[in-house]
């Protein structure tokens, strides 16, 4: 390997013509003048002078190469040259000299650009990739701490294990997740958390799609991969029924909130809920009060106890607010409280809540602002020498995170969002936010997620974006619509730089896998079964039978109350036939039906 | 007013029309068996797989080819750089090279003698050393075939002396040495048949005997030499004699020429001409790919040529250097 061409300080084009060059794989400049630049592959070709493209020159056909082969053993391939583009870590103060010598590092020559932590304290998130080569270098600490799922197939860690140390995002916080459907986000949102839960890292996740919990074991694991009790050391909540809002907790601004996520506020019903809510109200009091107001409008003047501050308010209004507190109420928002999830953020534990996206928005804002305020508080009070009550610092998680804290317009959980991507790191409080759709994230938000997961991303106008945010090169973000599933850029400023990994294979597998449409057919299954099960001793009486039978038929299935038309029967015979249990022939136009021995 | 040169090409037509007339030779089918009567005319057969895997068994292909740059381009103010490669199918191969400069002359009357000649000096260099790294490639690798590039002919007038050992050496061991040539010159066909041929054929050279007449894929097993001469004070038994076979290899129009020793020739080579068939593109010249690649390798680029020059001494190179480069167009 050596340096060719044109070289600048900061790239250098190198040759081999033993081997080619891999994508993002490592090389050291063999100068001890400038010593020993490093540098990273960022641009492969190959070239054979004796296949050359030429159209004018014709082509010589592979034919010929295989008889050279077959006959002499002869392998044109020997005259390969393959080319690389390097891009080298560190700025130097003069170019690469030409012909220079390039060779494969050792380990501990890059182990400084590769490794910025200790795996048992810090999350193991994949494998660096194109590292396969270093991998026997390594010391043992970083063998064997993470496998891969290719094409379907179990792999043994094949290099450098990517690991991030959460310490660093004291200096640099917040991590962004994005990718398509498909791409292996969720992949790679499962491993975030299931490295947090290995730390023991209080974490709070919203979940709409009731996908992140950690009981299941994906049926292609090796044993003993999952190495830890994850159903231990997570907890998951559904909104409604086991978390909820204490009513007495929520401001009038709160309160507006949540029932415009139920449905729409108008302007009307926006002045008459901050006419009628008073602090301390409950739950009780409130819908008191209001059922109160619609008994008193609906029966007129004069009537009732309706309360003087309230008259001038239109019935509408306040018959809105009524079914829009009732559809929270119905939801169970009100009979719980976030207890729980307090306690399972104080024991260490991963905290999942589950809910519609509608009402985890509301919910989201509420409970994330009550938990950081109480962080907030402590520290505070630390910091002013005072006691507080102690809140451990956490990570907030969110998938969909566009929908929590979107860029134009307002959303319930957008402005407590902002505030943690802002100042959160003061507070040790950190985000995780996953989303399909970059673009569609307030920018603020963005602006503040120093480390950035990309994943396969087809969108131009997301590739746009994450473009703009990160330091994806022009070919790496070329790249990015083609990536393999689980294939990610993580650009972070910890690293400095973009790394390409490989997400390790999760331990855990989300509950919900099941496809529609195996359901669907199952289905089927099962109600062709019930329906044997229900004509088969009348079929059975009847051995053999025709089409003018049917009528019979129905008669005596009705009688033993199960009710058919003709039609509905014939169709549900015909579905017998298919699955095998009845034989049917067309004689003269009459079709003729007899049970198949064994059925 | 008419055009000098239209005039003089209309005159050239008329002259070269009648003389070189298919007609004469009579049509496609007359000339097919006019050709039968010097040898077998077969189709080759593509060789594949087992046939190829036991040709060779562990022995290697060679093939040598020539090449001359100049720098400088008056006579006698150049210097030739000469380079002959034997290339084997496994291995580095023998590369020999020469510097060929008729400076300084001796006098005013043998300059002039040079100059006449001078060509024909250097390309008997080149030829020598071809055969040089033929014979080399023999003592390094022994290989099965040596394919040199251009007429067996071509070495046997040019440098007899070595082309004698060259021939001596392949036939005691048994290494099949075959010439390739893309473009033929010769009138193997007219000096076989003599006056055996139709009066329209008489004289006339291979190339234009042969084209368009054979097959793709088809080969002219011509049986008996027509090429070759005997060393001074040999006699003609022992004389070098040569067999020329055409083949139509390439989808082109015209054939190619495969010379080989008439000793080996009359043992029988004829798979010789299927493997040459087989390794030879169907869209190129014609002549085997591995003479391509002998060829590509031998030849000298313009910057390494350079490279070699800045090695004169400036006073020296001065002397080569012609105005020419200094052309603005």
């Amino acid at each position: 390997m050596q340096v060719v061409g044109l070289t600048n300080e900061q790239e250098v084009i190198v040759i081999d013509q033993a081997r080619p060059f891999r994508m993002n794989e490592y090389l050291i400049i063999n100068d001890p003048a400038l010593d020993f630049p490093k540098g990273e592959v960022v641009e492969t070709q190959s070239f054979n002078r004796f296949l050359d493209f030429n159209l004018e020159k014709g082509i010589v056909g592979p034919e010929v190469f295989k008889a050279l082969k077959d006959s002499l053993d002869y392998d044109i391939a020997q005259h390969d040259v393959h080319v690389a583009k390097v891009r080298l870590l560190e700025r130097i103060q003069v170019p690469v000299r030409p012909g220079t010598d390039v060779r494969e590092p050792l380990f501990e020559e890059v182990s400084s650009f590769l490794v910025k932590g200790q795996p048992d304290q810090s999350l193991v998130l994949g494998v660096i990739q194109a590292t396969d080569n270093l991998a026997a270098g390594m010391p043992a600490t970083l063998q064997g701490r993470a496998r891969l799922l290719v094409d379907g197939q179990v792999r043994d860690q094949d290099g450098v294990p990517f690991i991030f140390d959460p310490r660093a995002m004291q200096q640099y916080p917040h991590i962004g997740i994005f990718g398509g459907s498909g791409s292996g986000k969720s992949f790679g949102l499962r491993v975030f958390l299931e490295e947090l839960m290995k730390l023991r890292i209080p974490t709070l996740v919203f979940d709409p799609h009731y996908e992140l919990t950690f009981t299941d074991t994906p049926a292609n694991s090796p044993p003993g991969y999952r190495d830890l009790k994850f159903e231990e050391r997570f907890k998951a909540f559904q909104v409604g029924q086991d978390v909820g809002v204490n009513f007495k907790d929520l401001n009038t601004r709160d309160l507006l909130a949540l029932l415009n996520a139920a449905s729409g506020l108008s302007e009307g019903m926006t002045s008459a809920v901050e006419a009628l809510h008073k602090n301390h109200d409950t739950h009780t009091t409130f819908s008191g009060r209001i059922d109160d107001l619609v008994t008193a409008l609906e029966g007129g003047e004069g009537k009732g106890g309706a309360s003087g501050e309230a008259r001038g308010i239109p019935l509408s209004s306040v018959k809105g607010i009524q079914w829009r507190l009732n559809r929270l109420f119905r939801a169970g928002l009100f009979t719980n409280d976030i207890k729980p999830i307090e306690a399972a953020l104080r024991a260490g534990q991963l905290t999942v809540v589950q809910g519609p996206i509608w009402m985890l928005n509301v919910f989201a804002s509420y409970v994330t602002g009550t938990l950081y305020r109480q962080r907030r508080d402590y520290k505070d009070a630390q910091f002013r020498r005072e006691p507080g009550v102690y809140f451990p610092p956490f990570v907030l998680v969110t998938d969909e995170a566009h929908n929590f804290a979107p860029k134009g317009f307002e959303a319930p959980a957008k402005s407590i969002i902002k505030e943690i991507a802002q100042e959160g790191r003061k507070y040790g409080v950190f985000l995780i936010l996953a989303t399909q759709r970059p673009t569609l994230l307030d920018e603020t938000v963005t602006a503040q997620l120093n480390t950035k997961c990309v994943f396969r991303t087809v969108r131009a106008s997301d590739i746009a974006t994450i473009k703009e945010e990160t330091d994806l090169t022009h070919e790496e973000a070329r790249r990015l619509p083609f990536l393999r599933s689980g294939d990610t850029f993580i650009s972070s400023a910890i690293f400095g730089r973009t790394v390409p990994v490989r997400i390790r294979m999760a331990k855990t597998c989300s509950p919900n896998t099941e496809n529609p449409f195996d359901e669907l057919g199952e289905q089927v299954q099962v109600q062709s079964d019930g329906f044997l099960t229900t004509v088969g001793p009348v079929l059975a009486k009847y051995g053999v039978f025709n089409d003018a039978q049917l009528i019979d038929l129905t008669r005596d299935l009705a009688k033993q109350g199960h009710s058919y038309t003709v039609d509905a029967l014939r169709s549900r015979l015909d579905g017998l036939v298919e699955a095998g249990h009845l034989e049917k022939e067309t004689f003269l136009g009459m079709a003729q039906y007899r049970l198949r021995s064994g059925a | 007013m008419a055009d000098e040169w239209v005039m003089q090409l209309q005159r050239l037509n008329g002259r070269l029309s009648g003389e070189l007339s298919d007609e004469r030779l009579g049509d496609r089918t007359q000339r097919r068996e006019t050709l039968r009567q010097i040898g077998e005319l077969r189709p080759l057969n593509r060789l594949n797989g087992e046939a190829l895997a036991g040709r060779f068994e562990d022995r290697l292909l060679v093939g040598v080819d020539g090449t001359i740059n100049s720098f400088g381009s008056h006579f006698p103010y150049y210097v030739d750089f000469l380079r002959a490669l034997a290339k084997p199918s496994r291995g580095e191969g023998i590369s020999l090279k020469d510097i060929h400069c008729p400076l300084p002359p001796e006098d005013e009357a043998e300059a002039e003698i040079a100059l006449r000649n001078d060509n024909e000096v250097r390309q008997r260099k080149l030829a020598n050393l071809e055969v040089q790294a033929a014979l080399a490639a023999i003592d390094a690798y022994r290989p099965a075939v040596i394919l040199m590039d251009g007429p067996l002919v071509r070495f046997d007038m040019r440098t007899k002396e070595s082309f004698s050992i060259l021939r001596e050496k392949v036939i005691q061991e048994n290494i099949l040495l075959a010439g390739c040539i893309e473009n033929i010159e010769s009138k193997v066909i007219a000096s076989v048949m003599g006056d055996a041929l139709p009066s329209g054929w008489r004289n006339r050279y291979d190339r234009d005997l042969l084209w368009r007449v054979l097959d793709y894929g088809e080969v002219l097993e011509v049986a008996r030499p027509a090429k070759g001469t005997a060393r001074q004070g040999q006699d003609a038994d022992t004389a070098t004699r040569i067999r020329t076979w055409f083949m139509q290899s390439s989808r082109e129009p015209g054939v190619v020429g495969l010379d080989l020793l008439e000793e080996q020739a009359a043992a029988g080579v004829s798979w010789l001409a299927d493997y040459l068939f087989t390794i030879s593109p169907a869209d190129g010249r014609g002549i085997p790919i591995w003479l391509d690649l002998v060829d590509r390798e031998v030849r000298l680029t313009h910057a390494e040529l350079e490279a070699y020059v800045q090695l004169l001494d400036p006073q020296v190179r001065r002397v080569f250097a012609s105005k020419r480069d200094a052309r603005f167009f």
